[in-house]
């Protein structure tokens, strides 16, 4: 049984969308795969049980089989400074190894999910730093390329790892960086003892959120529903003159126009246009009836929503670049974007 | 659809009024009434029928339950019933076989989503039994010349050589009214309504062929069909004038008219380019819609300038004001008129003729017939204060009998006095101006008609093109990890479109960039490729005369300020490009309009180009013709002509890059914009450089 780490230096990184699509080219090739994410954050409850949303989620998507309580052995259900002191870090790590041996079990290979950031957990004995050592696991550190500077947060959890971190990639890199980081960083990398295996680009789809989730975070009033949850990927907001309006409405693709109730003039264009997929009303004014005549028969969502358009702006900033792996499109996406753009060859547990 | 199909809407052998009740004030007896008259009218037998399920008779009428019963073949059937059961009445009419409909009925798209769903439903059904449908939502159709009025209108306009297209039912109903009181008359009127089937184009196609009518004019809110519309327009301005009346072309009108009917409003330098293009008079006011279209229904060319008779001094210089600010000459006269003029005694013999306070409606009248004699005279201008020796009836006389040899626009300064001269003209379809300014605006569009009618419809320039090259970039643009704004990949497409383009590439990295600068030789520009970065210049993203020594330096300096202005995730790099010195500035650009397509743009480049707006449009695609005048109807012409000894540019070169722009934009509909800025162009002969491009692609649906 091989297994690796997946761990990263920032929150949203990308590591589960990783582990999605690792886990599926492995199940692809006949490994029997499994998942397990030992120290859990985010938990909501879901019917009787308490889960981690993100683990939830990988782990349907994953479709493993395993009990989510062996998946998330250790799930916040308080503060942390409480759980810290009330909690015996000795029973802690007996759970996560029980645990990890039941996945384990039948399994050619077993992707381990990082806490939000690999220092996470350093409390309880539960950071990646810790647990990759208890488990014996290697890592990959999953970077988002924010700046330049990113390279010295890989050299000291480097000095922390020590030869357990063989592995960098880097995501959401694009623009003339990608020339540097192939040509420069993978060097310096190198001498510092670790691989790069590649670099994945932004992508809006991946970004995206469906229009349920979309209504369902802004606490909408649905004045059109959807035919189909069509994922949005960007979002315009509506204030011009439509002449000035039509060259954004039309080099933007599957977007939801933010704009007041009472702008016909840009609802109606946007309908026209066909590349805005969902329409999100503010200020609770309600629009012409004309337009939503329109909308219905063109089969695009209206969400009415009480915020003026500032406020729905900061709503949807909030939840935009957060979004899950969910979906046949975003999963048929992730899988593309790894083969293309990562060298799996050096991963050993592909083998 | 064929001209004989909408035949059937003007001269039907036997309608029927769907919807007919015998309760007056109702709108399907008003129109049952309205219609009756036209069985005695019409030449041959007209049968008309009422159909409404609880009469058996109205008006005498034979009233039947449905289109179906009728044993007769209907021509037209005229619908009044309430919204919901007009797709019923349309399957009966399509399966009875009556292939033209005027649905009056309101209650679909302007009334909301019940309305709208409707509404797509009456579309369905017209496809499916291919139905002519004016409507709904609309006044009705009105044929002068054969007796027919199917409006639920009050009145019926009298008989005349215009045809009306109205887009709102309510401002047709209202010149209706006002035409009968002014005296004005019609030869078909139609209301557009909804446009769900048929629109203003339809009906140019018929009106342009039809010979009662003489001037088509219109009333619209929006254009959907832009290409078709300058085709079509283009096709009857050959044989009529067609004068339109264009609203909602602010912002405030636009967005008015959206909430009413639901139309997107195109950018009004779209729709001048195509009126112009087309050939079709633009009015800006009711008043110009029916002064252009009565003086063009009587006057289609004016050849030579324009003569001011008056009998007082103030008119005749309003006049003659409003002649040189419109572009129009005030017409000199020869020796000969002079002669006879100053053996007439008037106050001056040039132009405008003063025959003075104290003349007689004879005097008036022979200084009339000298001026009406000279050859040099194309129309005049007949200005009458009603002074103490003036008999307006009888100068009126004069009008009316010289009117055939030269175009008189009598302008009868007065009220109850020239009341009846006013009547005597109308009768003759001449229409009196108390204001001069108003007469010269006519003319004024009368020239602009008989000049786009004279100019010589060029067919469109083509160019053999690579045509593989561009689908390839554009295919790299499709994927998602280039994004869609375009950095200097656009250079490539210039150059397959055969576009000059100084030697370039593009650097990622400081080695690279000195890799590329020598390959191009010294010096070099420098410019930051970001699609976040639109003014470079403004944010010191450009570095021009750069040398060997600098360009690694000059590389990192423009990322460095480029990444104050946005992240690094938006910046694919640093353009090299040759220096190029001298050369004036141009810009061409182009922007994808929602109903005509490709709106090309030329104007006098520099940072200045925002203030002066000293730009001319045309749609694409552009002849030689429209190229050049593009290029001549700029202010900035006369710089490109070459001030002060100055050489002049190399204006065929931008003639050129016009229409091989122009041929992009048709053979790529995926590009929504394109911006040549700025163009250096230099003297004649030396040819010119595209420095700067952007363009926009449309993501994929």
């Amino acid at each position: 049984m091989k297994s690796l780490l997946v761990s990263s230096i920032e929150e949203y990184s990308g590591k589960s969308a990783l582990i999605i699509a690792l886990g599926l080219m492995l199940r692809d090739k006949g490994f029997k795969v499994g998942y397990f994410k030992p120290f859990c954050v985010g938990t909501t409850r879901i019917g009787e049980q308490l889960v981690d949303e993100d683990a939830y989620n990988t782990a349907s998507v994953l479709n493993t089989g395993d009990d989510i309580e062996d998946v998330c052995p250790v799930k916040l259900d308080k503060p942390y400074v409480e759980y810290v002191c009330s909690t015996d870090p000795v029973s802690l790590k007996r759970r996560v190894m029980d645990s990890y041996k039941r996945i384990s079990e039948g399994r050619d290979v077993v992707l381990v999910e990082g806490a939000v950031e690999y220092k996470v957990g350093r409390a309880l004995g539960l950071s990646d730093l810790d647990v990759s050592s208890a488990l014996d696991l290697d890592a990959l550190m999953v970077v988002k390329y924010t700046s330049d500077f990113v390279i010295d947060g890989i050299l000291i959890a480097k000095e922390l790892f020590g030869a357990r971190l063989k592995f960098v990639l880097f995501n959401q890199l694009a623009g003339y960086k990608k020339a540097y980081v192939k040509e420069v960083t993978q060097r310096f990398l190198k001498r510092n003892g670790l691989e790069m295996l590649g670099s994945l680009p932004y992508d809006p789809l991946l970004a995206g959120l469906f229009v349920s989730e979309l209504g369902e975070a802004l606490n909408g009033e649905w004045l059109v529903k959807p035919e189909e949850d069509v994922i949005i990927e960007e979002f315009l907001i509506g204030a011009m003159s439509p002449p000035a309006a039509l060259k954004y409405f039309r080099r933007v693709r599957q977007a939801a126009l933010i704009t007041g109730g009472d702008r016909a003039d840009l609802q109606n264009l946007a309908l026209e246009t066909g590349n805005i997929k969902c329409l999100l009303l503010t200020g609770h004014l309600e629009p012409p009836a004309t337009m939503l005549g329109k909308a219905e028969e063109k089969g695009i969502p209206v969400i009415l929503v009480a915020d003026d358009t500032l406020t729905t702006m900061e709503k949807v900033d909030n939840v935009f670049g957060k979004a899950r792996i969910k979906g046949d499109a975003k999963i048929r996406r992730i899988k593309e974007l790894v083969e293309r753009f990562i060298d799996l060859k050096s991963l050993e547990v592909l083998d | 659809m064929t001209e004989n199909m909408l035949e059937h809407f003007f001269y039907p052998e036997s309608i029927a009024v769907v919807g007919a009740t015998s309760r007056e004030g109702k709108v399907g007896n008003t129109l049952l009434k309205n219609i009756l008259p036209f069985r005695g009218k019409a030449k041959g037998h007209v049968r008309i029928y009422a159909v409404n399920p609880k009469y058996d008779k109205i008006l005498n009428v034979r009233c039947y339950p449905s289109v179906l019963q009728i044993e007769d073949v209907v021509d037209l059937a005229v619908v009044a019933v309430p919204a919901v059961s007009v797709p019923e009445v349309l399957e009966q009419c399509g399966a009875k076989g009556i292939k033209n409909v005027v649905v009056i009925s309101a209650g679909f798209k302007e009334a909301g989503r019940e309305g709208a769903v409707l509404e797509s439903k009456l579309v369905r059904i017209s496809d499916k039994y291919g139905l002519n449908l004016v409507g709904p939502n609309c006044l009705g159709i009105i044929n002068t010349h054969a007796g027919l009025n199917a409006t639920f209108g009050k009145s019926t306009p009298t008989k005349g050589n215009i045809a009306f297209l109205s887009q709102s039912g309510a401002f047709a109903l209202a010149v209706i009214d006002w035409a009968k009181a002014a005296n004005v008359g019609f030869s078909k009127m139609v209301s557009l309504g909804n446009k769900a089937v048929l629109d203003e184009c339809d009906f140019i196609e018929y009106l342009a062929m039809d010979a009662e009518t003489a001037v088509i004019t219109l009333y619209l809110e929006d254009i959907r069909e832009g290409r078709r519309f300058i085709d079509v327009a283009r096709e009857a301005t050959k044989t009529k004038p067609v004068v339109v009346l264009k609203s909602g072309k602010t912002e405030a009108g636009a967005k008015a008219a959206s909430s009413h009917t639901g139309s997107i409003a195109g950018s009004v330098e779209a729709f001048s380019a195509a009126f112009q293009q087309s050939g079709v008079v633009e009015a800006n006011s009711i008043n110009d819609l029916f002064d252009f279209s009565l003086t063009l229904s009587r006057i289609r060319h004016v050849s030579g300038g324009i003569a001011i008779v008056t009998n007082s001094g103030g008119p005749g210089v309003m006049a003659a004001d409003a002649i040189e600010e419109s572009g129009l000459g005030l017409a000199a006269f020869d020796r000969e008129t002079m002669e006879k003029l100053r053996d007439l005694h008037v106050a001056n013999f040039y132009n405008p003729v003063d025959v003075m306070g104290d003349a007689d409606s004879d005097k008036f009248g022979s200084a009339l017939g000298i001026v009406s004699a000279a050859e040099s005279v194309g129309a005049i201008i007949a200005i009458l204060s009603p002074t103490a020796p003036i008999e307006f009836d009888k100068a009126g006389d004069y009008v009316l009998e010289l009117n055939d040899k030269k175009p008189i626009i009598p302008v009868f300064m007065g009220g109850d006095e020239i009341a009846n001269t006013v009547e005597r003209f109308k009768k003759q379809g001449i229409t009196n101006y108390f204001d001069p300014v108003r007469a010269v605006k006519a003319l004024c569009a009368v020239k602009k008609y008989s000049e786009s009618r004279d100019k010589v419809s060029a067919t469109p320039f083509y160019f053999k093109v690579h045509r593989k090259a561009i689908e390839e970039l554009i295919g790299l643009w499709d994927r998602k990890e280039v994004k869609r704004g375009i950095g200097v990949e656009g250079f490539k497409v210039l150059e397959t479109y055969g576009i000059p383009v100084p030697p370039y590439g593009k650097a990622e990295t400081a080695a690279e960039a000195l890799e590329l600068a020598d390959r191009i030789g010294y010096p070099v520009s420098m410019k930051i490729v970001s699609p976040d970065i639109v003014h470079k210049t403004d944010v010191g993203c450009v570095k021009l005369n750069v040398r060997r020594e600098e360009v690694k330096e000059t590389f990192f300096e423009i990322l460095h300020r480029a990444e104050k202005y946005t992240s690094a995730r938006r910046i694919e790099g640093v353009l090299v490009q040759q220096m190029v010195e001298g050369g004036k500035e141009v810009i061409v650009g182009m922007k994808r309009d929602m109903h005509f397509g490709p709106l090309i743009m030329f104007g006098l480049g520099g940072i200045y180009v925002e203030v002066f707006k000293d730009v001319s449009f045309r749609i694409a695609p552009l002849s030689k013709e429209d190229a050049i005048e593009m290029i001549k109807s700029v202010k900035a012409y006369r710089i490109l002509r070459g001030v002060r000894g100055e050489p002049m540019s190399d204006i065929d070169s931008l003639v050129d890059v016009l229409l091989r722009v122009s041929q992009l934009s048709m053979d790529f509909p995926e590009i929504l914009e394109a911006d040549l800025n700025p163009i250096k162009v230099f003297e004649h002969g030396k040819g010119c450089y595209a420095i700067d491009f952007k363009m926009i692609i449309e993501a994929k649906k």
